[in-house]
Formats: structure tokens, sequence, C-alpha cells
């Protein structure tokens, strides 16, 4: 039977965390994009009025900021935490995405990666929901993983 | 027999007929028109039946007749409506479910069967199709069913169960002969499950069920042409028209919003072939490689052909997810001791963890964004309201309905001449593109034809018949323009009865 698979033990929690961080690249891709685009590197075809621009490049650093934290904790500690942190994350994600706040607070979740495709750009709410709901269960399933790979060790 | 599994078996189908019968009530779909991409086609060959049983000798059809023929028999004998074909569609897929469920005999269990639905209600074109009046559903569901009664269950089928599958079978071929994409997986599903020899035993009743079945039908269809039926499909490939450049199987099935089954059905056809297929992967596989070779030579391939894959590998894909999440501990009672049993060869294979986690996560979180997104958009977007038909058009064609006998509408006006309830001369009731491809009809012909038959009303695409030289000449010697608006125009009979008082003949009418 192949090293990977479910039960067979120590090489099956190393590729849990390999999966985690999985997660955790995407989230260093996700932070990245943000800030680069909060350095004005990148317009992330944010809002056009200057004053809204600051503050949508704020909440772009701020966001990502948390989501290179999120993606430190995935990389540097157990895969617990890591898949804790991907489930937390991913549910804001998604709750954000289905909640759309009122108050007017920008949403640059995909910022930074519209550039490169017109579908993303067309459909970014679907594809903000797909990204927050894949980090979501990812961590959540990982989660399982871990359980079941705690349960069948001697 | 395995009451439980049975019972499962039959849960499933109520499930698959539960869903699809609240979306048919939420959306008011038994008065809707337009649902399934031909949908105007099937309700006026059905209403043509209802009103003129007799004609049918007449009817040029590229399709077999049994759908056209059951509906209007129901129509007849209950109420006429869009509600009685929509609901036999219906209740086709949710029987093809159970017969899934059935053939499988718990695998997959009620979530891969569950989560296989859903992967094929997460598409516009599978939503779409299983509310709507079209042939290709239906077909495809008792093609299922027939192989479900010959491999289906515990016990092996007597004569009379074969005979009955033999007979189901010639049914789905005469809803469609499309449904001849499954036989492959019907046939590897009966060698797999009883051998040669058991399936030579078989053979004699399932072919005179299906030989008694088929000659049936054909006897009672009003006409049964090979030109027709295949022929002009064939033929229609050398003669689309230049301009129109259908788009290839590859560029409809990799499409985003087919991603979620596209990837488990992916998952499911690499994990069967790996550790060995059960019943309903092996059918599925069949099923498959009967859509591929369909595929490699139909032209054009239609948009809703996709159906052909979604379903198979939408099945490969449910009992694949299903298993992951067994894997997992996250699904079933006996899901942690039934961890490891994962393949059919005596528990030797378990799923590798990335696989356990990647491949749901990514086909969920697809189908969360395009899938149920998607779904419900689609479902906002049907019902009554949303018909193709322009309302001013079809208010002029009531008026004239009580004075005319026949009306023929372009290929774009089939929902205005069903939503006012007037037909074209039999003749002309199929118009499919393919006829006019194959060149089983061209416009001098339709035009012996609109006269031979009297026909008084034409409502007529400008881009279509009028474009032709010759056609409009013959046009405005025989009919003169009542009404145009946009590409619309009306035409009148000059010696009918038809009436244009009241209205005014418009500007560039003869």
């Amino acid at each position: 039977m192949s090293g990977n698979a479910v039960g067979s033990g120590h090489l099956s929690c190393k590729t849990v965390r390999a999966v985690v961080r999985l997660g955790g690249l995407v989230l260093v891709v996700l932070g990245l994009a943000k800030w680069s685009v909060a350095a004005g590197l990148s317009d992330g075809f944010g809002p056009e009025s200057e004053a809204r621009l600051v503050v949508w490049r704020i909440w772009a650093a701020l966001q990502g900021a948390v989501e290179l934290a999120g993606a430190a904790a995935v990389w540097f500690l157990s895969p617990r935490i890591g898949s804790a942190a991907l489930v937390a994350l991913g549910g804001a994600f998604v709750l954000w995405t289905v909640w759309d706040p009122p108050t007017g607070l920008p949403c640059p979740c995909l910022a930074g990666l519209m550039h490169g495709s017109g579908h993303v750009r067309e459909h970014s709410w679907e594809w903000r929901l797909v990204l927050g709901s894949w980090l979501f269960l990812m961590g959540f399933l990982s989660h399982l993983a871990l359980n079941r790979l705690h349960e069948s060790e001697p | 027999m395995n009451p439980s599994r049975d019972l499962r078996a039959l849960a499933a189908g109520a499930l698959v007929l539960t869903v699809l019968l609240a979306c048919f009530w939420w959306r008011d779909l038994g008065t809707a028109i337009y649902v399934g991409y031909d949908d105007p086609w099937e309700l006026l060959k059905i209403g043509f039946f209802v009103r003129h049983p007799e004609l049918g000798a007449r009817v040029w059809n590229d399709q077999p007749w049994l759908h056209t023929l059951l509906n209007a028999w129901l129509c007849r004998s209950i109420a006429p409506g869009a509600w009685i074909p929509r609901l036999f569609t219906i209740a086709s897929v949710a029987a093809m479910w159970a017969a899934v469920g059935w053939m499988g005999r718990g695998v997959p269990g009620a979530l891969g069967l569950t989560t296989g639905f859903l992967l094929v209600a997460g598409t516009d074109t599978g939503l779409r199709l299983m509310l709507s009046t079209m042939l290709e559903p239906a077909s495809m569901a008792w093609a299922v069913v027939a192989a479900a009664l010959l491999c289906g269950g515990v016990a092996g089928p007597g004569p009379f169960r074969a005979a009955l599958s033999g007979l189901v079978m010639a049914a789905a071929l005469h809803i469609k002969f499309t449904a001849a994409i499954t036989v492959p997986g019907m046939v590897f599903l009966v060698l797999r499950r009883y051998g040669w020899r058991g399936a030579l035993r078989l053979l004699p009743a399932w072919m005179t069920g299906f030989g008694a079945g088929f000659v049936g039908l054909v006897w009672a269809s009003p006409s049964f042409r090979w030109d027709w039926l295949l022929a002009s499909h064939w033929e229609a490939r050398h003669g689309i028209e230049s301009g129109f450049e259908p788009p290839t199987p590859l560029e409809i099935l990799l499409q985003v919003e087919n991603l979620p089954w596209l990837l488990a059905g992916l998952a499911g056809l690499a994990w069967a072939l790996r550790t060995g297929a059960s019943p309903v992967e092996t059918f599925a596989l069949g099923w498959l490689a009967g859509a591929s070779a369909f595929a490699c030579v139909a032209r054009p391939w239609w948009y809703y052909y996709q159906y052909h894959f979604l379903v198979p590998a939408s099945l490969l894909g449910g009992g694949f997810l299903e298993r992951t999440l067994a894997c997992l501990g996250a699904w079933g009672p006996g899901a942690r001791t039934e961890a490891r049993f994962a393949g059919s060869h005596g528990g030797r294979f378990s799923l590798p963890v990335w696989s356990c986690i990647l491949v749901p996560a990514t086909v969920g979180a697809l189908w969360l964004g395009f899938g149920l997104t998607g779904t419900l958009r689609t479902l906002m977007f049907m019902g009554p309201g949303f018909t193709p038909a322009q309302p001013l058009v079809v208010q002029m064609l009531r008026e004239q309905a009580p004075r005319i006998r026949w009306c023929y509408g372009s290929v774009e006006y089939l929902a205005e001449l069903v939503q006012a309830g007037v037909y074209p001369p039999p003749e002309l009731l199929v118009m499919s593109p393919k006829r006019l491809w194959s060149g089983q009809l061209n416009l001098s012909r339709l035009a012996h034809i609109l006269e031979s038959t009297g026909t008084e009303l034409l409502l007529l695409h400008r881009r279509r018949e009028p474009a032709d030289p010759n056609f409009a000449e013959w046009l405005h010697r025989r009919y003169r323009m009542w009404e145009s608006m946009g590409d619309a125009q009306i035409w009148i009979l000059q010696s009918s009865g038809a009436s244009d008082a009241g209205v005014p003949v418009h500007s560039d009418g003869s």
C-alpha cells in the first residue's frame, strides 16, 4: 500500500501537513497580491475616487497582513493550528462574500489577481466564494484527516 | 433481496423527485413554454398531435415518435398543457436515479447518489434538461432503467425481467436513438456481473423483449423512415450552412461551470480504473465510452449534448466523493470501520490522504461558487414569464387562430406558435436546421408545400426565408405582409379568410 494512504501513520501526517501548506501557499499569494496593490504597484481595479482609493488600499494592506499571518501559522505551527487557520480565514472570506457588508467597506478579496483573467473579473463574486470555501474545506477536511490518523495510531 | 438497499434506491429516486417537483412548483413550470433548449419544438409536436392525431403520416420527423405520441395521449386523456411532458421528464429522471441506486446495491450509497445528483443539477444544462420537455433526459433515463432491470438487485433476472429490460430499452430508443450511447455501459455491466455464458443465457429473453417492443413501437408510429431518422442527421454534417461554426465538444465541455463535475468525474474515473470499478462505475465507464464515440461523429454537437457526459461523470464523481468522506470518517455510521475497504478488491487499496482532502475541497468550492449560484440563477430566470415569444406577435396570431388552419413559422418563432396555439401544416411541423442542411428540404420545396396546403399565415424571420430572392419573389406574389416587428414578419395568404382588418399594413409590405 502506498505510504500516504489514510491510516498508514506517520507518513500520512506529513501528507496532511503538505496539503495544509498548499492552502497556506494560496494565502501567501493572496496576501502578497494585496500588498502589491496597497503599495500602488498595481491598481487592482479598485474604486476611482482618490479618497476611497486610499481607504481601499489600507483595507487591502490589512487583509493582506491577516492572510500572510495566517499563512505563517499554517507553515510554521502544527497542522492542527494550520487547519484551524484555514477554516477561520476561509469562513471569513465566505461570510464576507455572502454577507456583502452594507457599511460600504470595500472587499479587495481578489485584489491584484484580476488582471490576468477577464473571467475572474467578470465573475469576481463567484471566484471569491470559490476561494473562501476552498480554504474553509481544505482546513475542515484536513482537520478530519488528522483526527482519523490520530484514531488509527496504535 | 436486501430490503434496506432497495429502500435506499427508492429513497434516491424520491429525493430527486422531491427536489425537481419543488422547482416545478416554485417556478410554476407547468405553464412555462421555454425551459429546455428545444422545449417549444417538442411542445409544438405534442400540441399538433393533440389537435390532429390523424395527420401523423404526413409529418416529416427526424426523431422517433414515442415521446410525442405518449404525451399527446396523456394530454388528450387528462388535460393539454406543458405540465404533462414536463412531469413525464421529471418522473423519468427520478426513475433513473432510483435505478442507479438499485443497480449499485449500496455503492454508491445515499451520499454518493445525492452528490452525483447535485453535480448534475449544479449545471445550467443539467437542471434545464431535467425540468424540460426534451427527449434527451427521458431517453437516457429509461435506458438506465433498462440496464438496472438486467443487472440490478441481488438476485439475477429471470426471463421475464430480462424481457422487460429489452422492452424498456426499445422504448428508450423510440424516445431518442441517442439513448444507444448507454448500451456499452449495459454490455460492460452484464459481462462483469454474469460473464459471457451468463450474458448469452439472458440474451434470448432480452432480445425477445427488445424485438417485440421495437417492432411494436415501429408499428404504432405514424412513420418510421431511416432516411429521416438517421440519414438526415448524418447528411446534415456535410451541408452545414456557411458562417455557422458550431463549437466543438471540447469547447463546450471545458467551461468553468462544468469544472465541478469534470474534476469529480476524472477523480472517480482514475479511482475506478485503479481499483476495479463497482457496478455503477462499470456502467458509467461504458456510458462515457458511448458518449465519446458519439461526440466524435455527431456534427453539429449541440450544446445540450454535454448531458451525455454530465450524468455518467457525476455518477463516478458522486461515488468518489462519498468514498473520500468515508475514508475521513465524516460520513455514514460505519464510515470509520469501513474506511479502508475503499476498493473492490478486498480492501487492498485505500485513498491517498491528499486526494481525500484536495478533491472534495476543490469540487465542493467550485460547486458552491459556480454550481449552486448558477443553479439558483437559472431557476430565477425560469417560469411562464421567461419565454422568447414576443407577446404582440402571440396576440396577433391568436386573433387569427379561429380563421386559419395552418400557420408556418421560422425556426426562431416556434414559441410564438405554441403560445398562440397555431400549427404549421404537418409536412412542415418539424423544421430542424438539419432538414435543410441535409438537403431533404429546400426553399422551393418549402414554397411548394405552403402553396399546396394553403397555409394562410406565415411568421418569418426576415433573415431566413425572405432573404432568399426566389422565395421572396414567390412570397410577394402569394402573400401580403400584415405586420413587421423587428426581425419578425407576418404574412397573410392573399386569397385566405384571414383578416388584417383594423391593422395597418406595414409600409414595406407588398
